[in-house]
């Protein structure tokens, strides 16, 4: 009698765990779109095993800035923005771009010594708005903005100095209003990456524990949006400069924003490694059904960079091998035969 | 390499396997166990296997010369200074952080320098020597004299990490008689070995995060969600350190040596007193046998007995680290006792908790809730790191916001041990939480089945954490 009762138990405690637990949805079952791209997956995995990410200063040295691989990588980041600018304007939206390195008060990295002055003048080629954030970041103290020396992203009061950099680009644009509309039908799940209603503690493995909330619409943000939408929607797309990893929610710029704006939404769908070739696809695919009045993309020099077909199969959100240009291989060669 | 990694798990199948070839053997499967256990130390730090065999060469003549000498003035000075010897070896590695930390006039570097790194369980080899040579001593056991029994029985791997601190009297005979294990000790160590992994990988290993993020996110969060993060906190220590004893003991028992049970349901307790009986239990054993008993236990005054309590528990608490935090917590801990002492309520069971009966009486509901509501509160002080961070701690609790709703990733992780504790409740007097002997062997298997489906569905992939009793 009591061995029964003991398997009842045991299947009792497994639907208790399931029903309660800390949340274990990565683990769930698989979708025929999952079963659709494990085929892709395979081809990244086996990329992956022989070409692994290069780091991004190396792509630069030795007057790489000149040389036809940072060419065509510029091209394709090029490319990817003249995307995103006219899904963007397709909905009638603001569009501004924002440069937030990682690199407060110290000397900046190859990769925006170069990559900041080229996306500063495709954005005004473009005729896209284009705020550099990094003069004020480099006169911050890094100890203070920063997790430093554990981690360099942003601490509570690094949130607080970046809200107060993007508040007057909300201010600017309160007026904005896009133009197009969905059916609630046409909208998708989710508009951001993270797994709708996730809660849970995450540290990184750097010891530094943070709380991540996210809505049921795969944004880290508290609430859900509602549509008809009552307030302006400020649509975030970013990397982790605006994901805000080691902060809790209520912490993070996007959380202050909201306090400082109670007439808009924040919507932040920043993602740790991402880029902007994610950005593209995010918003064609998702976060445009938010029907956001501003869009506010973060980026700095190591987008570039990123484009590097190495650095796409291994950190990017579409599963869709890439194989090396002549360029890349080339310079892969040079690379690793050292 | 710890318990629940893959690497553990080969390297346990091929000890297993040679370990078993030369049954026959007594002493070719205790060589077995040396290497085993030698390359096991070796894979946490290189060089920590050359002190551990230090203390094993201090404890093996130890045991010699005392049982060689009939003046027992001589075979207590030996025991002294035999005592004094491997203690120092942990004295000075644990603690010398603390005292080079503190001498004026010393930098950084300089402390630096004269630390030395803690070889990982260094407190559970000392004390198994120790225990054993005062054995000897007590002529309660003869000496080992074959070197490598006794070096198979000091460094034995499944118990050298986290213990349980081996009893020398129940455990080193073990190490001289030839064993083949039957089909009930095999499905008896499975089952254990699948348990304490699904207590470590389930339970603790999923909590662990939100326990780490209450404690270094204190300041942020409410009183009710701290109290909630500490009984978080309690329960994660209780299935990490469990889960890992639990593992050992089945893992042992498929090498012929059956270790002491470490955990017997301690949330469970009406009173402290009954909860240190069953919470670690062979390092409440040591600190009985060679500390306080020797020391007059309870046969002195009242005003004796409380201070020899206070002063064990302090020692116990120094002994997990040289933090006043580990003091206070011990000393805490020795405090609850004197209530109970003083109104004559400190009654030792004979029975566990409900024995016979389904559920707890009233009265032994609010016993069981009051005695793991103090132990759970005192360990605000295990976790913290200084003594301020602990006050400020424990003034967020009481304070106004205790009656705030708590975060719902603290209840939910709560609710995520309890599982665990009512499958230890409902099999409470049975050899190991698994046991289901009288079932179909079919059911066995089923039961067997569920719970690692479960480890292998709910394990926590992004990391694999140590055992926290490891530090100590």
């Amino acid at each position: 009698m009591k061995s029964k009762f003991l398997v009842a138990t045991g299947i009792l405690a497994i639907s208790v765990l399931n029903s309660c637990g800390p949340d274990n949805s990565h683990k769930s079952t698989t979708t025929a779109a999952d079963v659709a791209t494990e085929n892709n997956k395979k081809k990244i995995d086996e990329l992956n095993k022989q070409y692994p990410r290069i780091p991004d200063d190396r792509i630069l040295e030795n007057n790489g800035s000149s040389s036809a691989l940072y060419a065509e990588l510029k091209g394709r980041y090029k490319d990817n923005l003249t995307k995103l600018k006219e899904d963007v304007a397709a909905t009638g939206a603001q569009f501004v771009v924002v440069i937030i390195t990682p690199e407060a008060g110290r000397q900046p990295t190859l990769p925006n010594v170069y990559g900041i002055p080229f996306i500063k003048s495709t954005c005004s080629q473009l005729g896209i708005e284009c705020i550099d954030m990094s003069p004020a970041l480099a006169t911050q103290d890094l100890k203070v903005i920063t997790q430093t020396p554990k981690d360099g992203h942003w601490s509570k009061k690094g949130a607080i100095f970046l809200a107060s950099q993007l508040a007057p680009i909300i201010k600017k644009h309160s007026d904005a209003k896009s133009t197009l509309s969905y059916k609630d039908a046409e909208r998708p799940e989710t508009f951001g990456d993270l797994p709708p209603n996730d809660d849970e503690v995450l540290d990184g493995g750097k010891n530094l524990p943070y709380h991540l909330t996210a809505n049921g619409q795969g944004c880290r943000m508290s609430h859900n949006l509602k549509f008809p939408k009552a307030k302006q929607h400020i649509l975030f797309l970013g990397g982790s400069q605006i994901y805000s990893p080691f902060l809790d929610n209520e912490f993070i710029a996007t959380t202050l924003l909201e306090k400082q704006f109670p007439n808009a939404e924040m919507i932040n769908t920043g993602m740790i490694a991402s880029s902007l070739d994610d950005y593209v696809s995010l918003f064609e695919e998702k976060a445009k059904y938010c029907e956001p009045d501003l869009v506010i993309v973060q980026t700095n020099g190591g987008d570039i960079t990123d484009f590097f077909f190495s650095n796409r199969n291994h950190l990017s959100r579409i599963q869709k091998p890439r194989l090396p240009s002549p360029n890349e291989a080339k310079f892969y060669a040079q690379a690793y035969s050292k | 390499m710890l318990f629940n990694t893959t690497d553990f798990a080969i390297f346990f199948c091929i000890v297993l396997a040679v370990y078993w070839l030369v049954w026959k053997w007594r002493n070719a499967q205790n060589l077995v166990l040396l290497a085993a256990s030698g390359y096991f130390y070796f894979c946490f730090r290189h060089s920590l296997p050359i002190y551990l065999y230090c203390v094993i060469g201090a404890g093996y003549l130890s045991g010699i010369l005392i049982n060689m000498l009939n003046e027992k003035s001589k075979r207590k000075a030996v025991l002294v200074c035999s005592i004094i010897i491997i203690g120092a070896g942990l004295t000075y590695i644990k603690y010398s952080g603390l005292i080079f930390g503190n001498i004026p006039g010393l930098d950084k570097w300089q402390a630096s320098v004269l630390k030395i790194v803690t070889p990982i369980g260094i407190s559970y080899f000392t004390f198994s020597s120790i225990g054993y040579i005062t054995e000897v001593y007590r002529k309660t056991i003869i000496p080992e004299r074959n070197f490598i029994t006794y070096a198979a029985y000091i460094s034995y791997f499944p118990h050298i990490l986290s213990g349980p601190i081996p009893s020398a009297a129940k455990i080193l005979p073990q190490f001289r008689k030839n064993f083949i294990p039957n089909p009930v000790q095999i499905e008896q160590s499975f089952g254990e070995i699948i348990w304490g992994l699904f207590k470590k990988m389930v339970v603790a290993d999923n909590v662990v995060l939100t326990v780490n993020y209450v404690f270094d996110r204190y300041e942020d969060l409410n009183g009710s969600t701290l109290f909630l993060g500490t009984t978080l906190f309690s329960l994660y220590l209780y299935a990490d350190f469990s889960g890992y004893s639990e593992i050992a003991m089945g893992t042992s028992r498929l090498l012929g040596i059956e270790l002491a049970k470490n955990f017997r349901m301690p949330f469970f307790s009406r009173n402290p007193g009954e909860f240190w009986r069953r919470w670690h239990t062979s390092l409440r054993k040591w600190f009985l046998d060679y500390i306080y008993l020797p020391m007059g236990g309870k046969q002195g005054s009242i005003v004796h007995y409380i201070l020899l309590i206070l002063f064990i528990f302090s020692f116990s608490g120094l002994w997990h680290g040289a933090n006043y935090t580990f003091i206070c917590w011990g000393f805490l801990n020795g405090l609850y006792f004197v209530p109970y002492i003083l109104t004559g309520t400190l009654t030792r069971y004979k029975e566990p908790v409900a024995a016979r009966r389904k559920l707890p009486t009233a009265k032994e509901f609010l016993q069981v809730l009051l005695t793991f509501n103090l132990v759970t509160i005192s360990r605000v002080f295990f976790r913290s790191p200084d003594i301020h961070v602990a006050g400020d701690f424990f003034s967020k609790i009481f304070s106004a916001s205790f009656f705030q709703a708590p975060l719902h990733l603290a209840t939910t992780n709560v609710l995520w041990c309890m599982p665990m504790l009512a499958v230890e409740w409902i099999q409470q007097g049975k050899d190991y939480v698994l046991d289901a002997w009288k079932l179909n062997i079919f059911i066995r298997l089923l039961i067997f089945g569920a719970v690692i489906a479960s480890i292998w569905y709910f394990h926590k992939q992004m990391n694999t954490t140590e055992y926290y009793y490891f530090k100590f």
